[in-house]
Parts: C-alpha cells; structure tokens; sequence
C-alpha cells in the first residue's frame, strides 16, 4: 500500500483519559479522607488511595507493562522502593498502636 | 505520509536525532530510556530515604505532627495534584502524537504541560507565602512552639522544596521542547520525547505520596 493510500494513524488518547479519571476519583476519596475521616481509617484510606493512584500512573500514564523486559525489571526495582516506603509507614502504624 | 516524507517535500530538514555510538534509532532510544529509569531509580531511592526519615520521626512524635499538620493548607495542596496529574496526561498524549508524527498536537500538549507545571508552582508559591506570613518555618519565631512541630515543619518545607526544584527544571525542559517542536528542529523520533515524558511522570509520582503525607495523613 503507498503512502498516498495508507489511513492516517490514529491517536489513542482514550487510556491515559481513563487512567487520569481513576486518579482524578482517588484523589476526591483522599480529599475526603482529609476532611471528613478519622484516625486509621484517614491513615490506612490515604495510603491505599495513594498507592491506586501511583499504580495507575506507573501503568495507565507511563506505560510501564509497554515497556521492554529490561525496562520493565528496572521500573519493578524502582518502584519497589515505594513499596518499601509504604511498608515502612506501615511499621510507623504499627509501632503508634503499641505506643498507645 | 511520514514525518520525514512530509519535511522533505516542504524543504524543511530537521537535524538527525541519531548519536554516536548507536547503529540505529530505535537501540538509541532504548538505550536513552534505560538510562533515564536507572536515573529515576537514584531519585527514587533519594525520595524514599526522606519520606523513610519523616515516617521514623513521625512515629516519635506522633501528637506533635498532627499538630503540626493541621496547619498545612489542603486546599492549596488538592489542586495541585489535580494540575499536576493533568499535566501528566497532557504529556503522555504530546509523546503519543509524536509517534504518529503529529507535531502540531504534539507542540500544542507539551505547551500545555510546561504550562500547568508553571501553574502548580504559582500555586505552590502562593501556599509558602501564606505558610511565611503564619511564621510556620523552624526558626525562633516559630508559630506552634513546640520543638517537634518545628521538625514536621523542617519536612515540609525539605520535601516540597525539593519537590519544587525537580518540578522548575522539568518545566525547563518541556519548555524547551516545546519551542524545539514548535519550530521544526526536532525530529519526533528524537529519544528526548519519551526521556522526558519519564521524568515529567517522575516528579508527577513523588507529589502523589507527597500530598497524602503531608497534608492528609498527619490530620488522623
């Protein structure tokens, strides 16, 4: 087929539109969790909420699952170090109970 | 009808995006990113020991950085992540216009990114001048007294002063790649693109921790 005949290629625009929706609604739940929530709930809330947000970006925004193998060995080491951030605010949880 | 072909027919020659050593685009391109996740990794890893530092601290003070937080502005904070996360759509879209060789959408979408990047730091600037006329930085005139509120304080401004010093050098570049696309002397095959789209997207994840740290979680 030539060039002349060859329909233009389209933009997908539709899966970063939803991944940016998802985020948009997690960040209404953390807003919420700010005003309204208490205690654990706004804690454990805004943690889970912040870690649905994260991992849509990584796979809806930045493409990870696209990427190469390589690539894709290197962003799961880099993003386990915020799992590993998050885990360690949950040790900070953890550790408040037993103060209390 | 491709980019190239389309250049060629109206004259324009735009500069070879490919560098030494590499035999072909498309190993160049890999290599450039892989380069940038490794960079990203560093950054990473110098994130998560400040926010690892805050959790340790916090666990150690834990009424003092409720305190302390409350007095941290949300509604300068939430609209912020919504720029933000916008600006990272508007990116993502820019590189997926480049790859179908749409320079036009592509020179528009990155404009928008600088320009919601911009605006996030207005906003930002805004909230540290309010935070400044509160007297909420740790010095002697500190607004909460206590020491410990001063150390959530001393946090916030290390965090999000970082955070903005990353945020100003990625507006720099999207503005830079706006004008180079904007005027025909960057190829849209060119690695930059997507080089910077992961750094953008970078910037955009550490405030997404960022804003429920500080703003939200030390509320409970």
């Amino acid at each position: 087929m030539s060039d002349a005949n060859r329909p233009p290629p389209t933009l997908h625009w539709v899966g970063p539109v939803i991944a940016w929706a998802i985020i948009m609604c997690a960040l209404v739940g953390v807003v919420l969790l700010g005003v309204y929530g208490s205690g654990d709930l706004r804690f454990g809330g805004a943690l889970g909420l912040a870690a649905v947000m994260l991992l849509t970006l990584a796979f809806g925004l930045v493409g990870v699952a696209d990427e190469p193998p390589l690539m894709r060995l290197v962003a799961g080491a880099a993003f386990m170090f915020l799992a590993l951030m998050f885990f360690l605010s949950f040790v900070d949880l953890v550790t408040r109970i037993r103060y209390h | 009808m491709s980019e190239s072909a389309i250049n060629a027919s109206a004259g324009i020659a735009l500069p070879d995006p490919l560098r030494e050593p590499w035999s072909d685009i498309a190993r160049q391109r890999e290599a450039a990113t892989f380069g940038m996740w490794l960079f990203l990794m560093s950054e990473m890893l110098f994130f998560g020991a400040v926010f690892m530092a805050f959790s340790f601290t916090r666990a150690l003070n834990v009424a003092e950085f409720q305190h302390a937080a409350r007095h941290t502005e949300i509604v300068y904070g939430a609209p912020n992540t919504f720029v933000l996360v916008t600006s990272s759509l508007a990116m993502t879209i820019a590189v997926r216009a480049a790859n179908i060789a749409n320079r036009r959408l592509c020179a528009r979408l990155l404009g928008a990114t600088a320009i919601l990047g911009f605006v996030f730091l207005v906003i930002k600037g805004l909230e540290y001048k309010d935070d400044l006329e509160h007297h909420l930085y740790p010095t002697l005139h500190f607004a909460l007294g206590h020491n410990a509120t001063q150390i959530f304080w001393a946090f916030y401004w290390i965090m999000t002063g970082i955070h903005a010093f990353h945020l100003t050098v990625g507006v720099g570049l999207v503005s830079r790649l706006t004008w180079l696309v904007h005027r025909n002397q960057l190829s849209l095959r060119s690695p930059q693109l997507e080089v910077t789209s992961l750094y953008w997207h970078l910037v955009d994840a550490f405030w997404i921790v960022l804003f429920p740290v500080l703003y939200v979680m030390g509320r409970g």
